[in-house]
C-alpha cells in the first residue's frame, strides 16, 4: 500500500460508436481500479474486447481517458497537460506487440536508440554513442546492430531493440503490452529470459499485458483477469491458478491447452464468444455465457475481497451459488 | 497405421524465385498422413511448413513452383493432374482452411449462398437440397443459430463464428483431407479450444482426415495423433503424438517443448534455442540445424543426417537421436 | 544467449539502395535519360543553339528542315531547332518552379492540417475543395489573366492551381502515419510534437509526394504550353514550346508542318520523360522493400 508506483483509481474509457445503424457507448474500460508495487510484475489478463490494451493506452495517455485518475509515484499523470507530461513519460515506458509497426522504417537502430536518450537530456555526442552501445549489450545485442535497418533484423533483434528503447531513460516502470505474441515460440523465450533478467538487474517494475497464461505463471506475481473492461478477479499468481474463483477465470484455465497428451483436462467451456461491451448490463457482464448464472447476477456488483489479497467480481461466489473450484484442474 | 496412407508426399520440391536467388523452401520431402488421422505439422516462420499445405493442394503462386514430387491421394498423383482436373479435387477431396476466416470469405456474399455455390458446383443438387445441407453443416460445426448464420456477411460474425463457417464451407462435400492452415491462431484462447475440439470431433465422427498446420505445441499435444516437425524446409522428426512429448529425439522438437511456459509448472528460465532462424538463401552446411543445436560437432558440420527411422513409427533427422532418447521432455 | 547471428553487411542506406534500384529498372532509367537530355539541352542552349533565339532571318523564313536549319524556319525566319532548345529553358523552368512552389506550399497545408486534425483539418479541406472544384486550366487562365501575362506570373498561377493536390495528399499520408505504431511509439517517449511531425510522420509520408511531383512537372509544361499558346503566359515571340506551336498554327494546313512539329514532340517527350520516372520512384523510395 505505501510503496506503490502506480495508483491506478476509477479508469474509464468509452467511445461514442455506431454499431449496425445503433448508435451507443463502448465501455472499452469500465471502473478500473489497481496498484502496483514498486518491483513487481503484475499481469493484465484477458481476451479481445477485455480492455486490457486500452488500459495501458490509457495509464500512459496515449489514449485519452474518459474519467478515472492515475498516479505514478505520486504525481497525477491525468492531470497533466501535454507538456507536464513529457518529463514523466521518462519514467514510465511501453513495449508494444508489434516491433515491426513500432520502429520507424526509415531510421537506423542507432538513430532510435539515440533520440530518447539526446532530447530527454541524458546524454550527448560520444557520451550517447556510448549509451547506445551500453543499452544493445543489455537486451543481449552487440554494437554492430546499431547501424542497421529495422528490416535488417529478424522480429526478436527489433523487439530486443524496442526493449532497449524503452529502457533508454532508465524508466522505473515497464509497460509490456503483447510483447511476445507476435514472436516465434524459441524467439519468445528468449525475450522472456531477457525480461526477467533485466527485472532483476535493473529492478524495474512490470506491467505486462496478456492473453498468454503461460506467461503470467512464469513472469508474473501478481494477476488482474479482465473481461469487457472490469477486473473480475485480482490475486497472486500461484493463488489464482491454484484457486480461480471468477467463472470467466476457470474457464480461461480450462481454455488452455494441454502440456502433452498425457494429461487430459477436465473442462467446463462456456457458451458464446467474449464479446465487446457496448450498452453493458447493469449487472454482471459474464452472466450470459456462466454456467451457473441465475436472477441474482442482474443486480449490479463490486469487486470484493474473498480472501486474503484475492479480490473478485461475483455475486453468485458470495452468495454460495458458485462452487469451490476444483483442486485437480491443474494437476500436471 | 494398418491400411493404406491416404495421402503420400515424395520428394516434394517447392521453389521460389526471389531478388537473391532462388529459395528452395522445400527441397525433397516426404510426408504421408494415415485415414482418419490428425497430423500435426509444427514449426517456426521459414520452416517451411505453410508451403508445404499449399504445395498439396497446388495453391502455390508465382514466385513459388512446385518443381518436382509427388503428391498421392488414394495412390492418384495431384501433381500429375491439369489445373482443371486439380479444381475438382478441391473442395471435393481436399479442402482448405486459413488462419484469417474473415480474410478468406467473400465479404459481399452471405454465409449461405457462399456454401450453395460450394455444394452444387461439385454436387449438383437443387438449391433446396444445397440449403438443407447447408444447414446440416452449419449445425454439424456447432453454431447455435444456423439460420442466422446461413443469412449472413462475414462481417457480422464474431472470430469463432467465422472460423466455423470457414470448416464448414470446407467440409460442404465431404472431402477426405482437410488442411487447417493455423486454423486457432488468430483466435482468442477460450474460442481456440472449442474450434480445436471441433476438429477432434469431426474426425471421431466422420473419420475426417486432418493436416493441422500450427507452431503451437499445445493444440497439437490436443488433438493431434502423429506429429511432424519441420525446420528450415525439412521434416526434422515424426512420431505419434504422445511419443514426441514423452520422448523428443531431436534437438529442435527438445528445444521447443522446453521453450513454452507453461501453466502448470514455473521453471526458473525456459529453454531457449540460441540463435534465429536459418536463412534459406545462406543455409549451413551439413546439418540446417546445427548452429543452434546445443548437441552438434564436427560430424554436424559436414555431413547433413537422413530423415531415419528409429522404431516402429519414430524418426528423426538427427545423427544423435539416440543419445537424446535417453532423456525425458 | 545472444541472438547474434547477422546477414553479412550490404549497403543498406535507404538512399543508396533507391538509386541502385532505380538504375535497374529500364523503363524509368529511359525517362531518366530523357529529362537528363532536356536539361542539358537547356543548361548549354548558348552553346549548342546555332542560331541566337530572337533573331529572325527575313531571307530564309519558312525553310524546311535542312543541314543549316535542322529543324526548318519559322514564318519570322527565327531557327526552330535554336528555339526549342532555348524553350527548354522556359519550359523546364516553369516545370520546376511551379511543382516546387506548389510541393512546398501544399505540403506545409497538408502536414498541418493532418497533424492537427479536428477544425482545423475540416476549414483547410474545405477550402483546399472549393480551389479543386475548378478544372486547372480554367483556374490558371483565370489568376494568370487577373495578375496579366508574364513568366512569374504563370509560374504562380500553375503552382496556385496544383496545391490542392499536394495538400490533399500529404495530408492523406500524414493522416495514415500519424497511426502507425512507431508514432505512437515516439509519444510514449516523450518527444515533442514537433520532433514527431518532422522526423517520424513527414518522412515516411513523403513517398508519394516525390511520384506525385514527377506527373505534376509534366502537367506543368503543358499547361503552361496551353496557355502560352492562348497568349496567356509567355508572349510571343519568346521561344516557349507552346508559343511555338501557336505561331505555326496556321502553316500547317499549307504545308509547313515542322514548325510546330518539333516544339509539339518536345513537349511530349519532356512530359512522357517525368511520367516514367514516377513510375519507377514509388519503389524506389520504399525502404522495406528488398
Amino acid at each position: 500500500m505505501s510503496d506503490a508506483i502506480l495508483r491506478v483509481e476509477g479508469l474509464a474509457k468509452e467511445y461514442r460508436v455506431r454499431v449496425g445503424g445503433r448508435r451507443g457507448v463502448l465501455h472499452a474500460v469500465d471502473g478500473v481500479s489497481f496498484d502496483i508495487q514498486r518491483g513487481e510484475t503484475v499481469a493484465l489478463v484477458g481476451e479481445s474486447g477485455s480492455g486490457k490494451s486500452t488500459t495501458a493506452l490509457c495509464i500512459l495517455r496515449l489514449e485519452e481517458p474518459t474519467r478515472g485518475r492515475v498516479l505514478f509515484d505520486g504525481e497525477d499523470l491525468t492531470a497533466q497537460n501535454v507538456r507536464g507530461l513529457r518529463p514523466l513519460r521518462r519514467r514510465i515506458q511501453i513495449v508494444f506487440q508489434d516491433p515491426t509497426e513500432s520502429l520507424n522504417p526509415r531510421r537506423s537502430v542507432e538513430a532510435t536508440l539515440r533520440e530518447p536518450v539526446e532530447k530527454h537530456g541524458l546524454a550527448t555526442g560520444r557520451a550517447a554513442q556510448a549509451r547506445v552501445a551500453e543499452l544493445l549489450e543489455l537486451v543481449g545485442l552487440t554494437p554492430d546492430h546499431a547501424r542497421r535497418y529495422p528490416h535488417q533484423l529478424s522480429g526478436g533483434q527489433r523487439q530486443r531493440v524496442c526493449i532497449a528503447r524503452s529502457l533508454a531513460t532508465e524508466p522505473s516502470l515497464l509497460v509490456l503490452d503483447e510483447p511476445t505474441s507476435a514472436l516465434d515460440v524459441s524467439v519468445q523465450a528468449q525475450i522472456l529470459n531477457l525480461l526477467n533478467d533485466l527485472q532483476r538487474e535493473i529492478g524495474l517494475t512490470y506491467l505486462f499485458i496478456t492473453h498468454d497464461l503461460g506467461v503470467v505463471r512464469h513472469l508474473a506475481d501478481r494477476v488482474l483477469v479482465m473481461y469487457a473492461g472490469q477486473i473480475v478477479e485480482e490475486a497472486p499468481t500461484a493463488t489464482l491458478f491454484e484457486k480461480p474463483l471468477h467463472p470467466y477465470t476457470r474457464a480461461l484455465l480450462d481454455s488452455v491447452p494441454v502440456d502433452s497428451p498425457a494429461e487430459r483436462r477436465v473442462r467446463t467451456v462456456p457458451k458464446g464468444e467474449p464479446y465487446s461491451p457496448l450498452d453493458p448490463p447493469q449487472g454482471c457482464r459474464f452472466a450470459g455465457r456462466c454456467p451457473w448464472a441465475a436472477a441474482e447476477c442482474e443486480a449490479p456488483l463490486e469487486l470484493a475481497t474473498a480472501d486474503a489479497e484475492h479480490l473478485v467480481r461475483c455475486t453468485g461466489w458470495f452468495s454460495g451459488r458458485v462452487p469451490e473450484p476444483r483442486s485437480e484442474a491443474l494437476a500436471s | 497405421m494398418t491400411a493404406e496412407p491416404l495421402l503420400e508426399v515424395r520428394g516434394l520440391a517447392t521453389w521460389f524465385e526471389t531478388p537473391r536467388g532462388t529459395a528452395k523452401v522445400l527441397d525433397g520431402l516426404d510426408l504421408e498422413i494415415g485415414r482418419g488421422e490428425i497430423l500435426g505439422l509444427v514449426g517456426e516462420s521459414g520452416s517451411g511448413k505453410s508451403v508445404t499445405a499449399y504445395s498439396i493442394a497446388r495453391l502455390v503462386r508465382p514466385p513459388g513452383r512446385v518443381v518436382g514430387g509427388e503428391v498421392r491421394l488414394e495412390g492418384r498423383d495431384l501433381l500429375a493432374l491439369s489445373e482443371k482436373q486439380m479444381r475438382r479435387v478441391r473442395g471435393k477431396e481436399i479442402s482448405m482452411i486459413f488462419q484469417d476466416p474473415r480474410g478468406f470469405l467473400d465479404p459481399v456474399a452471405r454465409v449461405g449462398s457462399v456454401l450453395q455455390e460450394i455444394y452444387r458446383t461439385h454436387e449438383g443438387g437443387s438449391r433446396r437440397e444445397a440449403k438443407t445441407r447447408a444447414l446440416e453443416l452449419l449445425r454439424a460445426v456447432g453454431l447455435p443459430a444456423p439460420e442466422r448464420v446461413y443469412r449472413a456477411y462475414p462481417h457480422e460474425l464474431s472470430g469463432g463464428m467465422a472460423q466455423r463457417a470457414m470448416i464448414a464451407l470446407a467440409l460442404a462435400c465431404s472431402p477426405k483431407l482437410l488442411i487447417a492452415d493455423e486454423p486457432t491462431t488468430a483466435l482468442d484462447v477460450t474460442i481456440q479450444i472449442q474450434i480445436v475440439r471441433l476438429l477432434a470431433s469431426l474426425r471421431d465422427r466422420f473419420g475426417l482426415t486432418i493436416l493441422l498446420i500450427t507452431h503451437n505445441l499445445s493444440v497439437v499435444a490436443e488433438v493431434c495423433d502423429r506429429v511432424a516437425v519441420m525446420y528450415a524446409g525439412e521434416i526434422v522428426e515424426t512420431a505419434p503424438a504422445h511419443e514426441i512429448f514423452s520422448q523428443p529425439r531431436h534437438p529442435y522438437t527438445v528445444g521447443l517443448l522446453g521453450a513454452r511456459p507453461r501453466i502448470s509448472a514455473v521453471e526458473e528460465r525456459l529453454s531457449d534455442i540460441r540463435g534465429r532462424v536459418a536463412d534459406l538463401h545462406d543455409l549451413p552446411t551439413g546439418c540446417r540445424f546445427h548452429p543452434r543445436c546445443f548437441l552438434g560437432d564436427e560430424r554436424c558440420r559436414l555431413e547433413a543426417p537422413t530423415l531415419r527411422r528409429l522404431d516402429a513409427a519414430h524418426e528423426s533427422r538427427c545423427h544423435y537421436a539416440e543419445q537424446l532418447g535417453e532423456d525425458a521432455a | 544467449m545472444l541472438d547474434a547471428a547477422l546477414p553479412p553487411i550490404r549497403e543498406e542506406r535507404p538512399l543508396v539502395v533507391g538509386w541502385r534500384r532505380l538504375r535497374r529498372n529500364r523503363v524509368t532509367l529511359a525517362g531518366l535519360v530523357i529529362v537528363v537530355l532536356v536539361g542539358l539541352c537547356a543548361i548549354f542552349a548558348p552553346l549548342i543553339a546555332p542560331y541566337p533565339p530572337m533573331q529572325g532571318n527575313p531571307a530564309e523564313t519558312l525553310q524546311p528542315p535542312s543541314l543549316s536549319h535542322l529543324f526548318g524556319t519559322d514564318s519570322i525566319g527565327f531557327d526552330v531547332f535554336s528555339r526549342v532548345l532555348y524553350g527548354a529553358r522556359i519550359d523546364l523552368l516553369i516545370a520546376f518552379g511551379a511543382v516546387a512552389i506548389a510541393l512546398v506550399v501544399g505540403c506545409a497545408i497538408g502536414a498541418v492540417s493532418g497533424f492537427l486534425g479536428r477544425v482545423v483539418d475540416e476549414v483547410v479541406m474545405r477550402v483546399m475543395d472549393m480551389l479543386s472544384a475548378f478544372p486547372s486550366f480554367i483556374l490558371a487562365l483565370g489568376v494568370v489573366a487577373a495578375l496579366g501575362p508574364s513568366l512569374p506570373n504563370l509560374i504562380l498561377a500553375i503552382a496556385f492551381v496544383n496545391v490542392p493536390v499536394y495538400a490533399r495528399l500529404l495530408r492523406a499520408r500524414v493522416l495514415t502515419v500519424r497511426e502507425a505504431q512507431y508514432v505512437r511509439a515516439a509519444t510514449a517517449l516523450g518527444l515533442s510534437r514537433r520532433r514527431v511531425l518532422f522526423v517520424h510522420v513527414l518522412p515516411n509520408s513523403l513517398a508519394p509526394i516525390f511520384v506525385q511531383s514527377t506527373l505534376q512537372a509534366g502537367y506543368a509544361i503543358l499547361e503552361a504550353a496551353g496557355l502560352s499558346f492562348l497568349g496567356l503566359g509567355v508572349r510571343v515571340p519568346k521561344p516557349e514550346w507552346g508559343v511555338m506551336i501557336n505561331m505555326g498554327l496556321q502553316y500547317i494546313v499549307s504545308g509547313q508542318w515542322w514548325i510546330t512539329f518539333f516544339p509539339g514532340t518536345a513537349i511530349a517527350l519532356t512530359v512522357m520523360g517525368f511520367n516514367l520516372i514516377g513510375d519507377g520512384l514509388q519503389d524506389v523510395l520504399d525502404p522495406r522493400r528488398r
